[in-house]
């Protein structure tokens, strides 16, 4: 088993399987080898870090990805389809969202972050800048020099 | 505010309002001016109005400082505030990667323009535009959509690889009607080579030119297109099919065509030409992972030439060739089949031949060894048969080594449509539909039938369906003679087919499918009398091997109802029965 402790000081104890689907975690396992020492955590709060192992232990019987699988992608053309389960732990609010992407980030989930950020993606696709601003509730922050150049874009987009 | 501005037009007032006093005394900012005469007085009034515009134009230059300070002001604080914003707390390589994906999936080139990344995306806000415009990858695929924007992508795309996809739109999707993007497609075509004179200069970095539609006789070969292609990795061109000239003709004059692209495309791996001729001497034909040509007639190139191509694609994965041409043969240089050197082919999945003559399938596939896992799918055109379309008996498995492989067979016989000889894979099926055309030849689907299990050996085939509509002729003797040669089969199912079950009686001098368990019969108006003699010599019969244990009957109308059932269970044989009989 695996101690983790958040930035919040609340303490995780989890199996090695699912604490390593984190490759920071798992490095970090690797490097100081058979230990009861808690590992802390101080990019990830509690609430954030129970969804994040709720997902690990959901996969954790799934291969990792290789580097191989990585350059295998074809960087023309991208999915963003999400699975089944997946798409239901990622039906969060948009502050959890994208603390689980953050965090995901930080801990060195792959998948998780590919979940995360294809989600925030299917979320903007289609979608007009106004729209977007509204989605995440963004104003326009645009000087008028760059509104001016956006107006000429548009005219370009216009002209047939 | 208002004290300010009070205070000001005291100031103005004083300054610039003249006051009169008596009839030859004016003061101006509290300064007397002696005036006897009019044109001093007109002198003064011209000076006053001259102060005044002065004083308008340093207060309009004051009111636009104000407000150009104040709204950058206000734009720093909305970025602030923006930044305090869940969405904002990412690193921006992660929402490019956002982006990216937003931008790389399908869906997104078939948006309106509006609401299609990346345009939508860097006119969200001030960190998500530069974001956007620092990603060239982001602006890497121009489509027929999005082609009027060039001026904003080519130059985003700094030197990232472009693909270049003038493709029409299909369907009609969030509100965008099609008929304006083929309109648009179309206005590209129509004004073709002119429509891709932006983007000819970045040449060297084109990874993706994918044209459909194209009219005939507009691809510049030797002009426009005559520059190193040194990153184009798939080349897509399709010339719109025209009735009266649907087939590109190798001429003397496109024998220069094999300088496209200056001859250099060195990651040139997904080559696909419909109704476009480019010699077979070309070296853009090297080193592929993917071939598909159509439409073409090689009038200078030869076969031997198309060999040689396979020859430089080791690693090629697909192969298809539709409609493809190549000259008659005269003998002149062409070695007999079985002697040239056979290229292996080892990561080839699928072949693909369709209305090719014959001869040229022949030789193609005679020279080419493929794993056993390929797929081969093979259309002939008028009446080729089996013989004339696969290499000789002798080789065939060492060219196909999948057919060991195969386990059921569909034969399928009709006389709809035009397609003589269909696909076969290799998991563990083979489907070959002989659609005789026109009914044209006669003797076709008897020609194609006995020559499977020697011309097509299956030697590990297990499960048979013959399936005959339209009346096409088949005798007992073709039927024979493919059963001769398919002696492994343990299942058999004949549609539309009464007088075949002749074949499977064993005699002294006839021993069909000796390892025989199953037969089902459906839709045959096979009768008790036509029945019985076949399963009496295969259950207990001198011939009999003892392997035939259950029959199927589906729709035979005459077999004569139950008690013909009890009697052919009485033989020891499983009999499944849907209950079907004349009423």
């Amino acid at each position: 088993m695996v101690n983790l402790v958040t930035s919040d000081n609340e303490s995780f104890t989890v199996e090695k399987a699912v604490a390593s689907r984190s490759v920071l975690i798992k490095n970090m396992l690797e490097d100081v080898g058979e230990s009861d020492q808690p590992i802390p955590l101080p990019n990830v709060t509690a609430s954030v870090l129970k969804k994040v192992l709720e997902y690990c232990d959901h996969h954790k019987n799934e291969p990792m990805p290789t580097s191989e699988d990585l350059a295998a992608e074809d960087t023309r053309k991208r999915t963003t389809d999400i699975g089944e389960w997946d798409q239901k732990f990622i039906q969060v609010d948009q502050e959890m969202l994208f603390e689980i992407i953050l965090a995901a980030n930080y801990l060195d989930i792959k998948p998780l972050l590919d979940v995360g950020c294809k989600t925030v993606a299917n979320m903007i696709k289609g979608k007009t800048p106004e729209e977007i601003r509204k989605l995440f509730n963004i104003v326009n922050d645009f000087t008028p020099e760059e509104e001016a150049q956006i107006k000429k874009e548009n005219e370009w987009a216009e002209d047939r | 505010m208002e004290t300010i501005m009070s205070n000001l037009t005291a100031q103005l007032i004083q300054v610039l309002s003249p006051q009169i006093f008596g009839d030859h005394v004016i003061k101006l900012a509290d300064r007397p001016y002696k005036l006897d005469d009019t044109d001093k007085i007109d002198e003064l009034c011209s000076m006053v109005e001259f102060d005044l515009q002065a004083a308008k134009s340093a207060l309009d230059s004051v009111i636009n400082s104000v407000a150009t300070h104040t709204m950058r002001a206000l734009c720093d604080v909305r970025i602030h505030r923006n930044r305090l914003r869940p969405s904002f707390r990412l690193p921006n390589e992660l929402i490019a990667n956002i982006f990216e994906l937003v931008e790389k999936t399908p869906e997104n080139s078939t948006q309106m323009l509006p609401a299609r990344a990346p345009m939508n995306v860097s006119q969200v806000s001030t960190l998500w535009r530069e974001i956007a415009l620092n990603d060239p990858n982001l602006w890497t695929s121009i489509s027929v959509l999005n082609a009027p924007l060039h001026r904003a992508f080519l130059p985003r795309s700094k030197g990232a690889p472009l693909d270049i996809t003038l493709v029409p739109l299909q369907g009609r999707r969030f509100g965008h009607p099609y008929h304006h993007t083929e309109a648009v497609h179309d206005k590209i075509m129509s004004m073709f080579p002119y429509s891709i004179g932006p983007f000819i200069r970045h040449l060297d970095r084109w990874r993706t030119l994918e044209i459909d539609g194209l009219q005939p006789g507009t691809f510049d070969y030797g002009g426009a297109f005559a520059s190193p292609a040194p990153r184009l990795e798939t080349l897509h061109v399709n010339v719109k099919w025209h009735e009266n000239n649907h087939s590109a003709v190798e001429s003397a004059i496109s024998r220069g065509s094999s300088h496209l692209f200056g001859g250099q495309t060195p990651r040139l791996r997904d080559l696909t030409l419909g109704g476009l001729c480019i010699p077979l001497t070309s070296p853009i034909y090297h080193d592929l992972n993917k071939l598909s040509l159509a439409n073409i007639n090689f009038d200078h190139s030869s076969i031997n030439d198309f060999i040689a191509i396979l020859a430089a694609c080791p690693l090629l994965k697909m192969l298809s060739l539709r409609g493809v041409e190549f000259p008659m043969f005269n003998g002149d240089g062409i070695p007999p089949f079985g002697l040239t050197i056979p290229i292996h082919m080892l990561r080839l999945e699928s072949i693909d031949f369709c209305w090719m003559d014959g001869d040229s399938v022949r030789r193609i596939l005679t020279a080419v060894r493929v794993p056993a896992s390929a797929k081969l799918h093979l259309v002939a055109s008028n009446d080729t048969d089996l013989r004339g379309l696969l290499p000789p008996t002798a080789g065939i498995l060492d060219s196909f080594p999948f057919l060991a492989n195969i386990r059921r067979l569909h034969v399928y016989t009709t006389a709809v449509g035009c397609e003589m000889f269909d696909y076969g894979h290799s998991l563990s099926r083979l489907h070959v539909r002989i659609i005789d055309f026109d009914r044209a030849d006669a003797t076709l689907v008897e020609r194609v039938v006995s020559s499977i299990g020697r011309e097509l050996p299956l030697p590990g085939l297990e499960a048979l369906t013959l399936e005959r509509t339209g009346g096409l002729p088949l005798g007992v003797a073709a039927f024979s003679r493919m059963l001769h040669g398919l002696r492994s089969i343990t299942f058999l199912k004949l549609v539309d087919s009464t007088t075949l079950v002749e074949a499977l009686i064993l005699t002294p001098t006839s021993h069909m499918c000796p390892l025989l368990e199953m037969l089902h019969l459906h839709r045959s108006e096979i009768t008790r009398e036509d029945l019985l003699p076949l399963v009496t010599s295969r259950i207990g019969g001198d011939q009999s091997s003892g392997h035939f244990r259950s029959i199927k009957l589906t729709e035979c109308k005459l077999v004569g109802g139950a008690g013909v059932v009890r009697e052919l269970e009485g033989c020891g044989l499983s009999v499944e029965w849907d209950g079907c009989m004349v009423e």
